[in-house]
């Protein structure tokens, strides 16, 4: 086999039995390729090019080799109503099916894709969605609004469909109604205009096949017709790979051949083919990525990690004294030492969080008065004089809490995510300076996530919640809508079981006003309140694992051009995979996948519609 | 006879001994399939609990009281079903488990069967060859490679001879360029991806063999019958042979069944290290998700596969051992 | 006697298991005179002397190893991923740490579960093993099915079951440790009980009227003490190696120094990748060191306690003295004592 032959080369050079040239001569005889030897020139290490070559050799059909799962083998199931994670393969959701407009989290703002234009009427009850025209299903058929619909109605009917999206917007929308042949509307029961993200994000899938489906549940979609950039080439157990669209509706988009994902159980194994180069596109958590993957070609290694994902925080169960005085929870706060954390456990790939509590997506509407309220300072004299006064006195080396006792408590966290238990163990460290015992305690991840749906914890580590609108991150935390009691484990996200009634009436009313700026004046509000209340610690702004290597293609995102965050698993992979284009040959006028459209805009409801009776106000 | 028909009633006792505890295991541990179904929901906000319970439902997990769950399972399992998996729904289990049965066997029993084989014959030669400097040396070298870790010693191998020398290939069964079906290309590929992984088990495990088969090969070596062959004037390799390893090798027969029976679930690590697909993976993934019925199906396969190594070899302990035929 | 031997358990790694008993026991049911008694002969082994040094060692690093570490093996000292130096001879780990402190201390309770597992395996084995031995019948018969059933469910996906969901640490490490490897030594106990049930010692006791906890315990066992504690050794072999193999995994608590967690963090930081050898090979050393000492020491047992297996070097030089030509033998000597010629 070629292979062999290249690393018996290899081999030779490196036992010295071969010169450079020679081996420069040998390849050329192989046929590798006169890109190969001129990069044996530049880099100046016939190793590693020797090596990259056999990669390069087995990647012969042009295909970017990429990855999103850990997975030993695959099974073939390319369902995207399912919910996501082990038993869909990941390119189905956005590679093989779309959505109507993707959000782009780095920008901030929404990319026109199935839909051209969207908006509400003046009471806000309908929402009227413009199609896209001269799109194709991949067997040839029209996309149109009955697709649109039937897959909305089919996920409204069927209770186990998790969709990605229309799940929760069917909490608000009543009915779905296509108007023309490319125009749909959607009905509200209940006034929600950020839902309108969970509209454009839902999946469309063609009513041509899934009409004759018996239960959408357990379909596993073997051969998906779908109207992205991407259809089903080969399937095995170790690697499934995706071929290039040849109708695809972005005229001459993809310029890439193909996709090849091979199966990596851990992250151990994939780290080994990042570093020989085997990889062209992935997000995966490297340890101190200059030394370990840059370095072996810097050239064409790279990495983009934006602080754009959901911020990391330190939580403390608001319904547990002493935790419930702000005071203290800001004091616990000012004790961390966050610069040491980001660091150490984080290699430096991210910053202190702000007292906003928001990841860097929103850094263009933070307002500046919320976000430096000062309690994410590390700031140990404070944090003592805080505690002081609120009458957590010193005894020795520990504090007293309000039961008498001394102040130790569990820190809780997932015990297989090194990142994770490394930051808590600083934690522990900071907090003991300023006399509170934290004690360590790992779980596994599904013991760890009951213990805080549940409100069986006193501290813990843990995500924050993010989604295209600030909505999210406050309400998860502080609003009575996600507030279950002590014990009810249905608290999927107000595990620290807080709630304010401002904020409540904030969410209320910013679920009414339909335009960006007018809901930014009321999130601004919000960010006030956290900052005054501080529900908990943020530590830092996630960071969006992305790596590239540009030996073989480039135009992905990265610092250079940050168009869109890197990661692989957000939908803007759709625009990050129609951009993308082979290394050293940019097509002509090659731009960011762009396609047109006017966005949302605002749309009085078409008399000529069937529309139901307008909804009523908000539920009170 | 009665001896075997004994055997089999303990097994059958303890084959359903097993399988009741491994249904009520996971069980009683705490945790709630429910959470780990949620955890992939994340970020998906506020999906309501009628939602959650009818996602619940359609993946099987039920809420009916545990005895009934138990009549079920014990029913589906008598008719071959072994349910639809939950992380990987919606697979059935038996297609689940069929992505790494073929491989975890191919692996295990070809560095078994090789150990055990290389193992007892060093250790017939060193009982033979007694005194001399490779029965000094051998066993302590192989006693001290024995005592590394196995997850230690076999990514330090991974990564000098696959990643650093480039030598083998650094993950998966079979070159992904293939497609599996029956052609040389295909058998080879399979071939030079299982060396690494086998190499690095022959190395902590030869030692266990050869210890053995040297021990109790001494032992037998004294025994007079040994002296009146040799006194006989029969060749020394036939003595070693046809008289020694013969009877040495009755007990590391059950040792060597045992280790068979334990395929299965011995691939763990190597699966992790090698990127090896396999049932070792399958488990711990079904244990970290929660996932009942996968975990139930590997389960069964494993206490099926030892029970069935130990039936076989004490059968062939019968035909082997006529002093056991007797009684 | 049994010998133990190495063998490819559950998790692939090597573990000291027992095979059925080969022959007649060997124990000093009347003392020689000379090179006398179990412990004697074990301090003239060579493989034994190695063993123990080794074993002797590391509990004295165990034990008094954390007081003069030179750094707090919790605390940063130092830049991530030193090499080695003068100030730190095994180089620094991933976060700064000092390896040297980190191996040292780690020691502690790597050891100190496989010594404490081993006892309660031990322990258990010895009560339920020669229970079902002694007394047989129903006793046995449910003893038997329940180290059966044991020796068959499959240890390593228990072990993983069990360690996942319980609160991570040492205790629980423990208990599931425990819990999966008391069934291999209880069976031999059970075949070697069964054995020197049938002796004419254990008759005259009982016809004396002994009761019979006293027989077992002070007629029966003693003459076993060679296979308890090479059950013993075998088990902490086990024990230190699948608790590292626990903790690699993560399902230890990581903020615990032992052994397996310092392989854990090496692993995790990237030690293989970015080269930092010295904070993955002191560790994983230093448990084949521990367990290659306790193997040692249960090769040399099963020597004293089978003369046959003694090395040739030993009983030619017993034969040196001794009149004849015989210079190498299969077959084994038996050496008469000057005492006995006398009558």
């Amino acid at each position: 086999m070629k292979e062999s032959r290249i690393a018996s080369v290899v081999r030779d050079f490196e036992q010295g039995r071969l010169s450079r040239r020679d081996v420069f001569k040998r390849f050329a005889a192989l046929g590798a390729g006169a890109s190969v030897a001129s990069l044996a020139m530049t880099t100046g290490s016939a190793t590693l090019f020797a090596r990259n070559a056999v990669a390069r050799q087995a990647n012969e059909k042009g295909y970017l080799t990429c990855n999103n799962e850990q997975q030993a083998t695959y099974i073939q199931n390319f369902n995207p109503l399912g919910p996501a994670g082990g038993s869909v393969r990941w390119l189905s959701q956005f590679g093989i099916y779309e959505q109507l407009f993707v959000f782009n989290t780095l920008q901030n703002a929404p990319q026109p894709w199935l839909a051209t234009s969207w908006g509400f009427n003046d009471d806000n009850s309908v929402l009227t969605v413009k199609l896209r025209e001269g799109v194709k299903w991949n067997d040839g058929e029209d996309f149109n609004a009955d697709d649109v619909v039937f897959t909305w109605k089919l996920i409204q009917g069927n209770d186990s469909l998790a969709g990605n999206g229309a799940r929760t917007a069917l909490n608000y929308i009543g009915d779905i109604v296509k108007v023309d042949d490319y125009t749909v509307q959607f009905i509200y029961n209940e006034i929600n205009t950020i839902s309108v993200y969970e509209v454009g994000a839902q999946i469309i899938v063609a009513e041509h096949i899934w009409k004759d489906v018996e239960d959408p549940v357990t379909f596993a979609n073997e051969e998906p017709v779908g109207t992205g950039a991407w259809m089903l080439d080969r399937f095995e157990a170790q690697i499934y790979e995706l071929k290039a669209n040849p109708d695809y509706w972005q005229e001459g988009r993809p310029y890439v051949a193909g996709l090849r994902m091979p199966a990596f159980p851990s992250n151990d194994s994939i780290h080994l083919a990042w570093l020989n180069g085997e990889i062209d596109w992935g997000g995966n958590f490297i340890p101190d990525i200059e030394a370990t993957y840059v370095s072996k070609d810097p050239d064409h290694f790279g990495y983009f990690f934006p602080a754009v994902g959901a911020t990391v925080a330190l939580y403390m169960n608001t319904e547990i004294a002493p935790f419930d005085d702000p005071n203290v929870r800001k004091a616990i706060s000012m004790a961390i030492d966050r610069e040491q954390i980001c660091d150490i456990a984080m290699y430096g790939y991210t910053h202190p969080s702000d007292t906003t509590g928001l990841s860097d997506a929103f850094d263009s509407v933070k307002d500046e008065e919320a976000k430096s309220a000062g309690w994410t300072d590390f700031n140990l004299d404070e944090a003592n004089r805080l505690l002081d006064e609120a009458g957590l006195t010193r005894d020795g080396d520990w504090r007293v809490g309000p039961d008498g006792e001394k102040m130790s408590y569990e820190l809780n966290v997932v015990s297989g995510w090194s990142d994770w238990v490394q930051s808590c163990e600083l934690m522990a460290g900071h907090l003991k300076e300023v006399g509170i015992e934290a004690i360590l305690t790992p779980y596994d991840y599904t013991p760890w996530l009951e213990h805080l749906n549940e409100g069986n914890f006193t501290m813990t580590i843990g995500w924050g919640f993010q989604g295209p609108t600030q909505l999210n991150h406050f309400r998860a935390l502080m609003s009575s809508q996600t507030y279950y009691p002590i014990g009810d484990n249905r608290a999927g996200e107000n595990w620290i079981r807080f709630k304010d009634d401002s904020i409540d009436e904030l969410i209320d009313q910013v679920v009414a006003v339909p335009d960006a700026e007018g809901q930014n004046a009321l999130f601004v509000e919000m960010q006030k309140r956290f900052a005054e209340l501080a529900p908990c610690a943020p530590l830092f702004p996630g960071p969006m694992w992305g790596e590239y290597n540009t030996q073989r293609f480039e135009g992905l995102p990265s610092s250079d051009n940050p168009y869109s965050a890197l990661s692989p698993w957000l939908p803007e992979l759709a625009i990050m995979l129609t951009t993308v284009h082979p290394a050293g040959e940019q097509p002509e006028g090659w731009s960011v996948a762009a396609p047109e459209g006017e966005g949302n805009v605002p749309m009085p409801a078409d008399s000529a519609s069937p529309v139901a009776s307008p909804a009523a106000s908000p539920v009170s | 006879m009665s001896y075997i028909f004994r055997r089999l009633f303990f097994y059958l006792i303890a084959a359903w001994a097993s399988i009741t505890f491994n249904f009520f295991l996971p069980r009683m541990m705490p945790g709630d399939p429910g959470v780990a179904l949620l955890a992939k929901l994340r970020g998906q906000g506020d999906v309501r609990p009628e939602a959650i319970q009818a996602m619940m439902k359609a993946y099987g997990v039920s809420d009916d009281p545990l005895i009934i769950q138990y009549v079920d399972y014990l029913k589906n399992m008598f008719r071959g079903e072994l349910g639809i998996s939950t992380s990987w729904f919606p697979a059935p289990v038996t297609q689940v488990i069929g992505t790494g049965f073929i491989w975890t066997v191919l692996l295990m029993s070809t560095a078994v069967i090789l150990s055990f084989g290389i193992g007892s014959l060093l250790g017939v030669i060193g009982a033979w060859k007694r005194g001399s400097w490779m029965d000094n040396v051998t066993p302590p070298v192989f006693v001290f490679l024995g005592s590394l870790p196995y997850f230690w010693i076999a990514p330090l191998l991974l990564f000098a001879f696959a990643f650093h020398y480039n030598w083998f290939p650094a993950r998966h069964a079979y070159n992904t360029d293939l497609s599996p079906g029956f052609y040389w290309d295909f058998f080879a590929s399979v071939a030079f991806h299982m060396v690494l992984p086998v190499i690095s088990l022959l190395i902590v495990s030869i030692g266990g063999w050869l210890l053995g088969m040297r021990n109790t090969m001494i032992t037998v070596l004294s025994e007079d019958y040994v002296t009146m062959a040799e006194a006989k004037g029969l060749g020394s390799r036939e003595v070693m042979f046809r008289y020694g390893a013969r009877n040495a090798m009755l007990p590391t027969l059950t040792s060597f069944g045992m280790s068979l029976g334990f395929l299965l679930s011995g691939s763990l690590f190597t699966e992790m290290i090698f990127a090896y697909p396999g049932m070792g993976y399958l488990l711990i993934n079904s244990v970290r998700n929660l996932d009942y019925p996968l975990m139930q199906g590997l389960f069964l396969m494993i206490t099926l596969a030892v029970l069935l190594a130990n039936l076989i070899v004490d059968l062939l302990y019968v035909r082997l051992d006529p002093r056991i035929r007797e009684g | 006697m049994g010998s133990a031997i190495q063998t490819i358990n559950a998790s692939g790694q090597t573990d000291l298991g027992q095979m059925q008993p080969t022959s007649e026991p060997d124990a000093p049911l009347r003392k020689a005179k000379r090179a006398s008694g179990f412990i004697g002969l074990l301090r003239q082994n060579r493989k034994a002397s190695v063993g123990a040094v080794i074993i002797v060692f590391f509990l004295i690093l165990a034990i008094f190893g954390p007081y003069i570490v030179p750094y707090d093996a919790t605390k940063i000292v130092g830049r991530r991923h030193e090499a080695p130096s003068m100030d730190h001879w095994f180089g620094t780990d991933g976060s700064g740490k000092d390896v040297f402190s980190q191996t040292v201390v780690g020691a502690r309770l790597s050891i100190a579960t496989g010594l404490i597992v081993g006892g309660i395996v031990t322990i258990v084995g010895i009560i339920i093993g020669m229970s079902a031995g002694y007394f047989r019948g129903k006793v046995d018969d449910i003893l038997s099915t329940l180290t059966n059933v044991m020796l068959i469910i499959p240890g390593l996906p228990l072990l993983i079951v069990l360690a996942a969901f319980l609160p991570a640490g040492f205790w629980s490490i423990v208990f599931v440790l425990s819990v999966t490897g008391w069934a291999y030594g209880a069976r031999v106990l059970r075949s070697q009980t069964m054995a020197l049930r049938e002796k004419d010692f254990v008759a005259s006791a009982v016809v004396a009227g002994e009761s019979k906890p006293r027989i077992i315990l002070r007629e029966v066992l003693p003459n076993m003490m060679s296979i308890v504690v090479a059950g013993l050794f075998g088990a902490v072999n086990y024990a230190i190696g699948a608790q590292a193999g626990l903790e690699f995994l993560g399902l230890g608590n990581p903020s615990n120094i032992s052994w397996g967690t310092n392989l854990y963090w090496a692993q995790n930081n990237g030690a293989l990748l970015l080269g930092a050898w010295w904070t993955l090979i002191p560790s994983g050393l230093c448990i084949a060191l521990v367990a290659f000492g306790f193997s040692m020491i249960n090769y040399a047992i099963d020597e004293v306690t089978n003369p046959r297996l003694r090395s040739q070097r030993q009983t030619a030089s017993i034969l040196k003295g001794q009149p004849g030509r015989i210079r190498s033998s299969r077959a084994t000597p038996v050496i008469r004592d000057e005492s006995e010629k006398r009558g």
